[in-house]
């Protein structure tokens, strides 16, 4: 068994020996055109992509887009990546691909956030790794001037479940497999009639029969083993973003239940010996607060590997005779920088921020009264969308939804009177912002202006509470 | 309401009522209001959706002042009614957090972690 952090060396130690030999020409003549391709990643995530790869030196020609044979100049790369993930419409990437060194790097951006693939290129079939905010797994795709090319999409069972993705050609075929558990694997191969071999890396395989849009076999990597079903419709029914958004769908097979839960470890124990406070989970790392009892006037937060590394304080205690402040108080990160609520003397409640990495925390200001503060452990009030931050205020002097965007600049408020009444979580799903107040829970679209939600509470969806 | 999660097939939220917390799932498909868990003599807080799990933290009413320890992780399936929740190990009363794969969540002053499917 392997970790998915193995799957990193599936960029760097691309085009397995299994791959068929290519001469040169046909390495190169293969390079450009357009590319189809199948991604299955952490956080059950699936997706497909196209990609168009021009030479260089030939972008804009006009009378032929196919290299000369032998030319090593990087080709250009643009095209669309589409993930399962409701209101995330296609990401655009864009890259390089150096046919010298076999290279190919993609950027773009997604949710806010940077999203990239890393991976090689050989004989027509590109593979490599795609990091993506939402999670990161293997990316295959194949030159459809190969021919025949079919993209499948589906779920396999056995003694890991995930998602798989597999692409088949008039003569090669590639899969890329991600657990539930992190584990991934990714490789290529032949086919021969409609029977498909896929040799995986860093080790396993994968085999089994094409035919009518479906593509079933038996799977074997990791320690484990198991059978995988796919078809080409299912590629076709990955959330088509924002059309299905608002109805929160995120098309794909539903995963199985993933078995009882593993024992618990400890990622990291805080050397002050203070409990843990807020924390949340972004970018590989855990943001947290350092949980100072309110009547310290103190305030303090940190991050760390999700496997432990590189503890990093980055808004270090404050001295609370100088600058007393109450308790954080809901934490999130959008792009590079940590955004929280914190009180100071006098009972008022402000948004900060700071880059990911520390730094000197920014002040936006006064954002609310006082909160209840007694209410706030473990209710999120400050999530964002990748674009703007959205808080949930609940207080003796009163309740508020209220958004702010990227640097931290108010935006809206909806709120005050009696429109709401002491909301406490709130979360996103895309397309709406949904809220709880000590009645009902309640929706709002999610626009860059809060807005009197379309359910009012007195058509609120939730019981009776308090 | 305390805290609400949301998936393609549902909206889970918590209550708090004068001695129990409840746990609920409202279908959008519509229908009527589901119970996930019986009636819990206490406070549920760091409710957090991984795969077909709910997670969150269970603290139990009484005893003043009480340690991280009073508190316990806990899961349930997002499709129980009346369900029964499977306690994972203690955690602080406070936020929980997932990548996906992974469940963190304080526990006095160790971050931990437990993966959703051993």
């Amino acid at each position: 068994m392997f970790a998915f952090a193995s799957s990193l060396s599936l960029g760097t130690a691309m085009c397995s020996s299994s791959s068929p030999s290519t001469g040169d020409a046909e390495q190169t003549d293969l390079a450009d055109g357009t590319f189809r391709g199948v991604f299955t990643g952490t956080n059950d995530l699936a997706g497909v992509a196209e990609l168009a790869v021009t030479a260089a030196d030939r972008a804009g020609a006009t009378a032929s887009l196919r290299p000369r044979a032998g030319g090593t100049s990087p080709y250009t790369v643009s095209g669309r990546v589409t993930l399962n993930v409701a209101g995330i419409g296609p990401i655009d990437v864009t890259g390089t691909l150096d046919l010298a060194t076999g290279a190919v790097a993609l950027s773009g951006t997604a949710a806010g956030a940077p999203v990239s693939f890393e991976g090689r290129y050989e004989g027509g079939v590109v593979r490599g790794e795609l990091v993506t905010p939402f999670g990161r797994g293997p990316l295959a795709l194949t030159n459809e001037e190969l021919g025949g090319v079919r993209v499948h999409c589906g779920t396999f069972e056995g003694s890991a479940r995930g998602r798989v993705g597999a692409i088949v050609t008039n003569t090669r075929a590639a899969a890329v497999f991600a657990a539930a558990d992190g584990r991934a694997a990714g490789g290529e191969g032949t086919i021969d009639g409609p029977l498909v071999t896929v040799t995986l890396e860093p080790e396993g395989s994968a085999t089994g029969t094409v035919g009518a849009g479906q593509l079933t076999g038996s799977w074997s990597f990791g320690g484990g083993s198991g059978a995988f079903a796919a078809t080409e419709s299912a590629c076709s029914a990955l959330t088509p973003p924002d059309a299905a958004a608002d109805a929160g769908s995120d098309a794909g097979p539903p995963l199985v239940d993933a078995g009882p839960p593993g024992e618990p470890e400890t990622v990291y124990t805080l050397p002050s010996g203070v409990d843990v406070g807020h924390l949340t989970v972004a970018g590989g790392r855990v943001v947290y607060s350092v949980g100072h009892v309110y009547f310290t006037q103190k305030r303090e937060l940190a991050t760390v590997g999700v496997d432990g590394s590189t503890p990093t304080t980055i808004v270090p205690v404050n001295d609370p005779q100088a600058s007393p402040q109450h308790g954080v108080a809901g934490i999130t990160v959008l792009g590079a920088r940590v955004y929280w609520l914190a009180g100071r003397a006098g009972s008022d409640v402000n948004l900060w921020s700071v880059a990911s990495a520390g730094g000197a925390p920014t002040d936006h200001g006064t954002v609310h009264g006082a909160l209840n503060e007694d209410y706030v452990d473990g209710v999120p009030l400050l999530v964002n969308d990748g674009a703007s931050v959205f808080m949930s205020a609940y207080g003796p002097s009163g309740s508020a939804i209220r958004s702010f965007d990227g640097s931290g600049s108010p935006v809206a408020t909806f709120g005050g009177g009696d429109e709401l009444i002491g909301q406490h979580g709130i979360v996103l799903d895309g397309a709406n912002l949904l809220f709880g107040d000590f009645t009902a829970s309640a929706r709002s679209r999610r626009r860059s202006r809060a807005r009197r939600p379309r359910s009012s509470r007195r058509r609120a969806t939730g019981s009776s509470t308090r | 309401m305390t805290n609400v999660v949301v998936d393609a097939d549902a909206i889970y939220f918590a209550s708090r009522e004068t001695s129990a917390a409840k746990l609920w799932r409202r279908p959008r498909s519509g229908g009527p209001i589901e119970p996930v868990i019986a009636a819990y003599p206490g406070l549920l807080r760091g409710l957090t959706l991984v795969g077909q799990h709910l997670y969150f933290v269970l603290r139990p009413l009484g005893g003043g002042q009480q340690g991280p320890a009073a508190s316990n992780l806990v899961r349930v399936a997002k499709t129980a009614t009346n369900g029964t929740p499977t306690t994972i190990g203690p955690a602080n009363l406070h936020d929980v957090a997932t990548d996906g794969t992974w469940v963190y969540y304080g526990a006095g002053a160790q971050i931990r972690r437990v993966r959703d499917g051993s």
